[in-house]
């Protein structure tokens, strides 16, 4: 066991929303060639059968509406591009022809393939340069929001690829839950009210005392009061507060303002950062549920059933899914001052060392972390890859670990 | 204290940023009506629990007060018949059993 991993009291998870690791941190690559980035010659044919390549051009608002398509029968073009699917490896060439169906304007469908230079999301970026980069982490499933978000609650979405969750009788307890049951604590921090969580039917419904307000995340981080482990959830709407207030979505789902989830990433790391006793003993992973329809340019792998299936009706593509392969790469980072500089977890672009991170890491993780012994868990969440071992035995001094203001 | 170097700078959003006026997006649509399911199974879970006025005018007075905000918190206007004491009734089913009483309408 590293001292790193000795010193470990409190994991927190910050889950943003919508956007793919190209589209964020795929300019890194330039800056250092380890990054599984973009080296500028990736494209995607538009409807005319034009080359789009990619290019540096993404804005922080008013670019990507409509939103992009991320329901799994969009998703399934943008992998495959309507030619082939499963188990066929996606050719990653249909995401200008997906987002063209939602305005059918072909200047404005290659926005899509655009993404962000480093110095235009300082934080996001400066975070992956200082502490670990997953280049291989991706979203659970090749669909949308909350089967994805369920993946980092229980392991599993439970056979679901949409968006109506209602879960019944489940199988597994979430990882709240089993925290909860070995004597831990644990802890879902939304926003505020009027933003709530995305976990309202199953969790905020069933048990409420599992819940907090990110005002009690900042007060219980400087109060010392973090549970073990603890999942935090951005500002998913534009609203005014009680008082009149403006209080800007931080979600980054497009489009919301990118800079709004720029400062939110770096008050959860801050509020984190600025208490010592916190920061020598907790590992932040902030990482984005899927990719928003997002250009990138990495081919999910296939991965570990779950056991669930859903039928060809509830996919919409014609063929049913045995949640065996993934959906596509996501940013993810996490952070720790037990974390090296520079340090860059190898995905499937590395064929000896590359591993593969999914949502599913998250609870997998954390038992681990924790020391939990529960075998009712889905096949999907015991076989996925953990991050522990990102911590080593080396504490950065406060020098060389960076500060948002 | 941080160093100079170690400082990354939150780059400020634009004022016209803020739009609560947004068209609603399908996350927040669903958001809304997962809300909307469970508040309505809470609802019928209430109502049929409901076997006696004390539990019926609990509901009324908690839906009430939903619908109508000024009402909430104020004290009932004097009944013009007075107010009964609680006594102890006997009941043909058993003595000190409360039983349903029809009222006069």
């Amino acid at each position: 066991m590293s001292i790193g991993l000795d010193n470990l009291k409190h994991i927190v998870v910050l889950m943003m929303e919508n956007r793919s690791f190209d589209h964020m941190l795929g300019a890194l690559k330039m800056v250092d060639p380890r990054i599984n980035g973009l080296s500028g010659d990736e494209f995607n044919p538009d409807t005319q059968n034009a080359s789009i390549k990619v290019q540096p051009l993404a804005e922080y608002q008013g670019q990507l509406d409509p939103d992009p398509d991320h329901h799994f029968p969009g998703v399934n073009l943008q992998l495959y591009d309507g030619a082939g699917g499963p188990p066929a490896k996606p050719t990653m060439q249909g995401f200008v022809k997906s987002y063209f169906q939602k305005r059918r304007d072909v200047n404005h469908s290659h926005k899509i393939m655009y993404y962000f230079p480093p110095e235009k999301i300082p934080i996001l970026t400066g975070l992956a340069r200082s502490y670990a980069v997953f280049n291989g982490w991706f979203s659970s499933i090749p669909g949308p929001t909350l089967c994805n978000r369920a993946f980092a609650h229980y392991g599993t979405s439970f056979g679901e690829v949409g968006m109506n969750l209602f879960y019944l009788n489940v199988p597994f307890k979430s990882i709240y839950e089993r925290m909860l049951n070995a004597g831990r604590t644990a802890k879902l921090y939304y926003f505020d009210q009027q933003s709530s969580s995305q976990e309202v039917v199953n969790l905020l419904k069933k048990q409420p005392q599992l819940f907090g307000l990110y005002e009690d995340f900042l007060r219980d981080c400087k109060k010392n009061r973090l549970p073990d482990y603890c999942f935090v959830e951005p500002n998913y709407s534009d609203h005014e507060d009680d008082g009149g207030g403006e209080l800007i979505a931080s979600d980054q789902h497009p489009d919301h303002h990118v800079l709004a989830g720029e400062a939110f990433i770096a008050s959860v790391y801050n509020a984190i950062r600025k208490n010592p006793t916190l920061w020598k003993s907790t590992l932040l992973l902030i990482a984005y549920d899927e990719h928003g329809g997002i250009y990138d340019h990495v081919p999910p792998p296939a991965c570990t059933p779950d056991g669930f299936t859903a039928s060809a009706e509830a996919t919409g593509t014609g063929a049913p899914f045995a949640f065996d392969r993934l959906g596509v790469r996501v940013p993810a980072v996490a952070i720790s001052p037990w974390i090296p500089r520079g340090t860059v977890v190898a995905g499937p672009e590395d064929p000896v060392n590359g591993r593969v991170f999914e949502h599913a890491s998250i609870p997998n993780t954390v038992m681990q972390a924790f020391q939990i012994q529960d075998d009712n868990r889905s096949p999907r969440e015991k076989a996925a890859s953990t991050f522990l071992d990102l911590l080593s035995d080396q504490m950065r001094p406060d020098s060389d670990c960076p500060v948002f203001k | 204290m941080a160093k100079s170097e170690n400082i990354i700078r939150i780059l400020k959003l634009p004022s016209d940023a803020f739009n609560k006026h947004r068209p609603v997006s399908d996350l927040l649509w669903t958001q809304v009506e997962h809300l909307a399911a469970v508040v309505k199974g809470m609802i019928d879970t209430e109502r049929r629990a409901i076997t006696t006025e004390e539990q019926a005018s609990a509901f009324i007075k908690k839906y009430t007060a939903f619908l109508h905000q000024p009402a909430a918190g104020k004290k009932p206007a004097a009944s013009p018949n007075g107010t009964r004491k609680k006594t102890a009734r006997s009941s043909g089913n058993g003595a000190g059993k409360k039983t349903a009483r029809s009222s006069k309408r």
